[in-house]
């Protein structure tokens, strides 16, 4: 047991702190469109370029091969330098990718992991479904078998990000008569091409970033299924153990900074003692966040794929990130209730925070896996 | 002793409730969100006028319930105030005011800490975006303007009272039609006890603060020995029911929670907006410490001085 970090872990933090100074990214336009994705994949691009692409992933892809724990100093750096990980490129790096690694065949991660890491693509997740949600395994989204290709017809939605990305990772079923989690497929999806519509959703923060994508007999080459056909349910778990253990990292991160902003308000505006006491329970509970992320970076290391303690720090993460963004709001008093068009300001994160405990599979959900996976409960 | 509403204020009810369902409740706000739809200016004209009929306390918080179930404007809400649609104020700790509603409006209702009052419109404007979409902000000058008495004042402050246990309601009816008809897993949402559960405990807050909501406004109409207190424990009980409920209206949509074009949030934001009329929630837990019948201080024993009442002129 040990807290402190390794010469060459130390080296990298100051390194990496040192080039932030210089390149951090603008911040992000309030609309998705074109200029976010100009953003996003030069700032891809730029973190590449200085080797702080893919931290963890393979050299033989252009990643650097190093350990979780430098790519939690990665999060952490970036996050204490204000950079938002919500972004179009979360899924591509956080998602998609480690899923390639993982269940790819080598010409696909030849194929589709460097230009992740170049900036060069943009992905999306099209896993959820008006009638699937919660009950992901009940999608509908048909893909039948038409020579080399399979051919696509249905309706996936909350997809962040669609209407910029170029690939989706996505889920379908390909044999409906096979037992739900049985007849189902993880492929890569080219967004640009015929029989795509999307609809993009106004969110609570009063931007579109997620869609309605309507599929009519779409074509994906069979060369673009990851696993075997049929066995996409296998291969999504990893990714949603993935999502649901480190690849929130950046944003757990980022409360504590919101944690400081809100004790800043707090001194300026003047609150009660009350609002104080708020105040310092949010600061342990950033502090046991954090805690949480090292041991599961911990427990990672040594073992691994991420098990289903991955739900407790998501868990946590919902319900901290909600106490904590609405104390940010009550501390503003009156002014809690304008709303701030910037992913920084207090109003915008309480709104934002909505979503913590929905999006990635929802705190329900994730009570279930704890009870059942962890604890042994009947189901 | 019989805390339900009587003849009074169920004729009051049936003066505004065709009006609602036909124009606010969840559906048509859904629509409205949907196309930036505002709410048709006779409509609010005819509601307030509906509204405004209920002269007395009991009758107007009764309505007021029924206003905030349906999520009816802010103006509405005044005009049971100020007898005409108005916009709603309070004073900005930097001075000036924050305004919601029309910034044209004829009169503004002003909430102090503790005082009432009315002033004409705006002299300056400056707008600004509103956690709640459907409803105008601003910070405003205003001019000074006349205080209303001691029980016209408590009288508003039940009415948003009122409003607040009725947008508990709205969001627990919303929830619960949801967590009904949502079929996940084959079966309803509201099938599994975590659901049920949730929505179990916005029952029993929605109760909660139309009980004490109920009591407070009675308290008041009879002259209770304490009615002051009575009152703030209904401002506190309902605001943390409204802002609850929503809350948990939200998450039993799921991902349709977090889009603009379900009407969960406004029920969160409005709550949010209407506790900041009551002085938000240290100046309401204040209000429950200060204030006994004798007057003093529950903390300290002593007299509680009357430090509150900060009477509505530009600073
Ligand atoms: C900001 C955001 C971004 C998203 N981005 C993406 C994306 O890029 N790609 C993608 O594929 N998806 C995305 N999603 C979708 C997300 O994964 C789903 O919203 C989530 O899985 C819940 O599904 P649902 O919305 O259909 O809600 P439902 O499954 O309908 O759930 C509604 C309510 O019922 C509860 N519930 C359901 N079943 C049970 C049960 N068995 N026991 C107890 N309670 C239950 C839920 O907890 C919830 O409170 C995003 C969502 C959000 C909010």
């Amino acid at each position: 047991m040990e807290l402190a970090h390794t010469p060459d872990d130390q080296i990298f933090r100051e390194e990496l702190r040192g080039w932030l100074v210089e390149h951090a990214p603008p911040p992000p336009p309030p609309e998705v469109g074109p200029a976010l994705r100009a953003r996003d994949v030069a700032w891809q691009r730029s973190l590449f370029d200085a080797g702080y692409a893919g931290i963890t992933w393979p050299r033989e892809y252009g990643g650097r091969g190093l350990t979780l724990t430098q790519q939690m100093i990665w999060y952490e750096e970036t996050a204490r330098a204000g950079i938002s990980h919500v972004n179009s490129l979360f899924v591509g790096v956080s998602h998609a990718g480690p899923t390639i690694i993982a269940c790819g065949t080598d010409e696909q991660k030849a194929r589709w992991l460097p230009p992740i890491l170049r900036g060069d693509a943009i992905w999306c997740q099209g896993f959820s479904e008006p009638d699937a949600g919660s009950d992901l395994a009940s999608l509908r989204t048909t893909a039948e078998r038409d020579g080399d290709d399979l051919v696509l017809n249905g309706v996936k939605i909350w997809t962040s990000y669609a209407q910029i990305a170029d690939h989706q990772e996505m889920l379908v079923r390909t044999d409906p008569d096979a037992p739900k989690h049985q007849g189902i497929t993880w492929l890569v999806c080219d967004m640009r091409q015929p029989g795509i519509e999307i609809r993009p959703i106004r969110t609570l923060v009063r931007e579109s970033h997620f869609c309605e994508v309507h599929y009519h007999d779409v074509r994906v080459p069979i060369a673009d299924v990851v696993g075997a056909l049929h066995d996409g349910w296998r291969v999504a778990r990893a990714t949603l153990a993935y999502e649901h253990g480190i690849a929130n990292l950046g944003q757990q991160i980022r409360m504590s900074r919101t944690v400081e902003q809100i004790v800043e308000t707090a001194r300026a505006r003047g609150c009660d003692d009350a609002m104080w006491a708020r105040i310092a329970d949010a600061r342990a509970d950033v502090a046991s966040l954090r805690a949480m992320t090292a041991l599961m970076v911990s427990r990672i290391s040594r073992e691994d794929l991420p098990g289903p303690e991955g739900s407790l720090v998501k868990l946590r993460y919902g319900e901290v990130s909600q106490r904590i963004h609405e104390l940010g709001v009550d501390v503003l008093g009156v002014d809690g209730l304008e709303f701030v068009a910037d992913d920084h300001a207090l109003t915008y994160g309480y709104l934002a925070s909505l979503a913590a405990t929905i999006g990635g599979g929802t705190s329900e959900i994730q009570r279930d896996i704890v009870a059942e996976r962890l604890l042994g409960l009947p189901r | 002793m019989d805390l339900l509403p009587g003849p009074t204020e169920d004729a009051a009810v049936a003066r505004v409730r065709p009006l609602l369902d036909a124009h606010l409740g969840a559906v048509a706000w859904g629509r409205r969100l949907r196309d930036d739809e505002p709410v048709p200016p006779d409509v609010i004209a005819r509601l307030s006028a509906a509204a405004g009929r209920a002269a007395g306390v009991t009758d107007a918080t009764v309505v007021a319930v029924e206003l905030g179930r349906t999520l009816a404007p802010i103006e509405v809400l005044t005009a049971m105030v100020a007898g005409a649609p108005a916009a709603a104020a309070v004073p900005h700790p930097a001075g000036g005011f924050t305004l919601f509603g029309p910034h044209d409006a004829a009169v503004v209702v002003v909430w102090g800490d503790e005082a009432v009052g009315l002033t004409d419109p705006p002299t300056t404007v400056d707008t600004r975006a509103c956690l709640d979409p459907t409803t105008p902000m601003a910070r405003a000058t205003l001019t000074e303007g006349r205080a209303l008495d001691g029980a016209a004042a408590a009288r508003s402050r039940s009415i948003l009272a009122g409003y607040l246990a009725g947008l508990a309601r709205g969001a627990q009816d919303l929830a619960v039609e949801h967590a009904k008809t949502r079929v996940q897993f084959d079966r309803p949402i509201g099938a599994n006890q975590a659901v049920k559960h949730a929505l179990a405990e916005c029952a029993t807050r929605t109760e909660a603060a139309w009980a004490t909501v109920l009591y407070g406004a009675t308290a008041l109409a009879e002259q209770h020995p304490e009615p002051h207190f009575w009152l703030a424990a209904a401002v506190r009980t309902a605001t943390a029911a409204a802002d609850a409920n929503a809350r948990t209206a939200i998450q039993v949509h799921g991902g349709r929670g977090y889009t603009l074009e379900c009407p969960a949030h406004l029920y969160l934001a409005r709550a949010r907006l209407v506790t900041q009329l009551l002085g938000g929630a240290d100046r309401i837990r204040a209000q429950l410490l200060g204030r006994r019948a004798d007057g003093r201080d529950l903390r300290s024993g002593h007299d509680s001085p009357d430090a509150g009442r900060r009477l509505p002129r530009d600073r």
